[in-house]
């Protein structure tokens, strides 16, 4: 039936619409969790106020002893990024340059694939060593010859290659995390930023300790010896958080479409069935006859309803439940059906057919078993009447077919005397002229017959 | 003495559909007891119909007063006239009045399903009153599977189904051929010797020579009230599975 169309769509894009929502919360999610969940990032800049970062230089290399003796901490490196020029031979690349600390692949997982990262005595020696990612590699040693060795320019600077970074990929954002390279922060301030201070530190906490008792300590820690809160404390669980919000808004917002037509679909059914009970008036008028209460007739309608809502909502979900895993075949995208929106979904439909058989189902009840019977009363005696006029038009069909016969009769009866009159008079006059007729017989052309004698 | 089945006084009803008013019945009185077989007899527009519907509680007179023995239906709300409806009257229709998608079991047993009984039982005894109507062997057929004749009996099943102690059957033969008129108006003379009081409105005076009563109407009125020697009513034709058409 056409009605269910509606409920079969509107649970179908509730379910298909949620699973394809939670799978993209999903990937979102675990994406941001390849960046790694133990870390805090200490940003410039107080918690509310965005627009005051750049100018916080007290992110300084003293501190980081004491961030690194906090209880719970494993590691601590701080993190400066410039976009630079990086130059080796006649290939250059526009790379993302950071100083850090030696501690960097442990803090982030991010092991080298090959050589090794810089290390404690390299930071302290003011090295010109680098680390690079695998884009860095790839564009500026094109021939596939080993970088490691080689000295590639920073700037102006020479730096030597001594590791690549294994392959991480892309941000959450969409931006090429392997497009960098690393070198020790003393040096780095030195030679490339032209700052000794900090953007960002990341502290990576210990597996068992308590990540927020641990932010608690950074955040007194650094209060007292900053002296004022010129930074703000990032929780990896807190970028989680907003982005299962962003998303979860983004999901809600897909649902409610999809109830919206759930809705529409609803009123599509009541109205479907508002004309149904009027064109079962009579059917109602028996019913009534024959001994149905309101009632009866109101749980008739009412059933009816939800049964197409009922049977339009297991549709719907099997349609969603291909839908969703159509989507996941064709475009790529992650899918995770769950049983909750299944199951509201359903819920709703059922609920629709309550709601919006209703209002149909009591018109139908109220239909008095007397205007039923005015309708039919009519109707009998319409048809009764128009019984007794279709007798009388018989009837008078008969009488005009007699009559006419009659007359066509009499005037057959007529015309056939008065033929056989005219033959008898010729005849007469034939035997009383002979002469006079064969004589004008043979003026008009006539040839002489012996029948004539 | 206890009070008479149906005892209509003074009854006028008048409809107000569409502007110019229009009554049907003018100060109608009329007392109908128990066990009788009264025939109303009246041209199209006399008002037999609507006669009939309100005596069976399908209609409400405008004034006047109309009690089942003894009880004003005017006391009555709308599920206790249905209890009337589905208990007390049989309602026989001209055209039938069948549901198309249901078998002629299914349809006889409708009325019980009102009344709540089980499914078995009403099963049971739907059958049985289709097998003594003679159509024992169509207990599953459709409507449109079935000639009028037959379609008027499973009719007469639903009617009886609640036991229906007053049958009003109007021009219950009004669609069939002489034939299955004859055989309609046996069976509602069979249910007349039962001790069912049967009430039938017919335009027809050869069906009206059933009853043992003809009451006439006309514009509303009743023309006359008088009894009836069984007269044309001596031909039973009996009751036997038909083959064919009814």
């Amino acid at each position: 039936m056409l009605t269910m169309l509606g409920i079969i769509i509107g649970v179908a894009s509730v379910v298909a619409l949620m699973a394809i929502g939670n799978g993209a919360k999903q990937d979102v999610v675990e994406r941001i969790q390849a960046m790694g969940t133990d870390l805090l990032t200490i940003m410039r800049g107080p918690p509310a106020i965005r627009a005051s970062a750049n100018i916080v230089t007290s992110f300084l290399p003293e501190d980081l002893p004491f961030i690194r003796s906090v209880p719970g901490v494993a590691m601590a490196v701080p993190e400066t990024t410039l976009s630079s020029l990086l130059r080796f031979a006649d290939q250059d690349l526009m790379v993302a340059v950071v100083g850090t600390g030696e501690d960097f692949p442990q803090v982030h997982d991010w092991p080298p694939q090959t050589g090794v990262f810089f290390s404690a005595e390299h930071v302290k020696r003011y090295a010109q060593v680098v680390v690079i990612g695998q884009t860095a590699a790839k564009n500026l040693f094109p021939t596939g010859m080993n970088p490691l060795g080689q000295d590639v320019l920073i700037g102006s600077a020479p730096f030597l290659v001594i590791g690549i970074l294994s392959s991480k990929g892309l941000t959450p954002r969409g931006d090429d995390m392997d497009n960098t390279v690393w070198l020790p922060y003393t040096t780095a301030g030195a030679r490339v930023l032209g700052q000794r201070f900090f953007n960002v530190i990341v502290v990576r906490v210990k597996p068992d300790a308590d990540m927020t008792a641990v932010e608690t300590e950074l955040h007194t820690l650094l209060m007292h010896r900053h002296r004022k809160e010129d930074f703000n404390i990032r929780n990896m669980a807190d970028t989680i958080a907003t982005a299962n919000e962003t998303q979860n808004t983004l999901t809600y917002l897909l649902v409610a479409i999809a109830v919206i037509s759930l809705v529409v679909g609803g009123i599509g059914v009541m109205n479907i069935m508002l004309v149904s009970v009027t064109e079962r008036t009579r059917e109602i008028g028996i019913r009534m006859a024959i001994g149905a209460r309101g009632f009866d007739v109101m749980f008739q309608f009412l059933t009816e309803a939800v049964m197409v809502c009922f049977i339009g909502g297991l549709a719907g979900v099997l349609v969603g439940l291909g839908g969703g895993y159509a989507t996941s075949a064709i475009a790529g995208w992650r899918v995770i059906f769950t049983v909750s929106p299944i199951v509201i979904a359903f819920a709703s439909a059922f609920l629709t057919g309550l709601v919006f058989g209703y209002l149909p189902a009591r018109k139908a009840a109220q239909l008095d078993p007397e205007a039923y019977q005015t309708v039919s009363s009519k109707v009998e005696e319409g048809v009764e009447r128009t019984r007794e006029y279709a007798q009388h038009a018989v009837d008078a069909t008969k009488d005009a077919a007699r009559h006419a016969t009659g007359t066509a009769r009499d005037m057959y009866q007529s015309a056939a005397l008065k033929a056989e009159d005219t033959l008898s008079t010729s005849k007469e006059y034939v035997r009383q002229n002979p002469v006079l007729v064969v004589v004008g017989a043979l003026a008009f052309g006539a040839r002489p017959s012996a029948a004539w004698l | 003495m206890s009070p008479p089945l149906i005892e209509l006084k003074a009854v006028t009803r008048t409809y107000a559909a569409g502007g110019a008013p229009l009554t049907m019945l003018r100060e109608v009185s009329l007392t109908i007891a128990s066990g009788e077989f009264v025939a109303i007899m009246g041209a199209s527009g006399s008002g037999k119909s609507t006669l009939m519907n309100i005596i069976g509680c399908l209609d409400k007179p405008t004034s006047g007063s109309y009690a089942i023995r003894g009880i004003d239906i005017a006391s009555l709300n709308g599920d206790a006239l249905a209890a009337l409806r589905r208990v007390t009257f049989g309602f026989i229709f001209q055209r039938y009045n069948l549901m198309f998608d249901l078998s002629a079991v299914e349809n006889a047993e409708v009325p019980a399903i009102y009344r709540g009984m089980a499914k078995t039982r009403r099963e049971t005894r739907a059958s049985e009153l289709l097998r003594e109507l003679g159509l024992g062997d169509r207990l599953r057929h459709y409507p449109g599977q079935l000639s009028g004749g037959q379609q008027q009996r499973v009719s007469i099943a639903r009617a009886l189904m609640n036991g229906s102690p007053v049958i009003l059957a109007d021009e219950p033969t009004g669609a069939l051929d002489s034939k299955g008129g004859k055989e309609v108006m046996a069976i509602l003379k069979k249910l007349h010797g039962l001790g069912h009081t049967i009430i039938l409105v017919t335009h027809d005076s050869d069906i009206a020579g059933y009853a043992r009563r003809i009451i006439r109407i006309a514009d509303g009125r009743i023309t006359s009230d008088e009894p009836q020697q069984e007269g044309a009513a001596d031909n039973p034709v009996e009751i036997r599975e038909t083959t064919g058409d009814a």
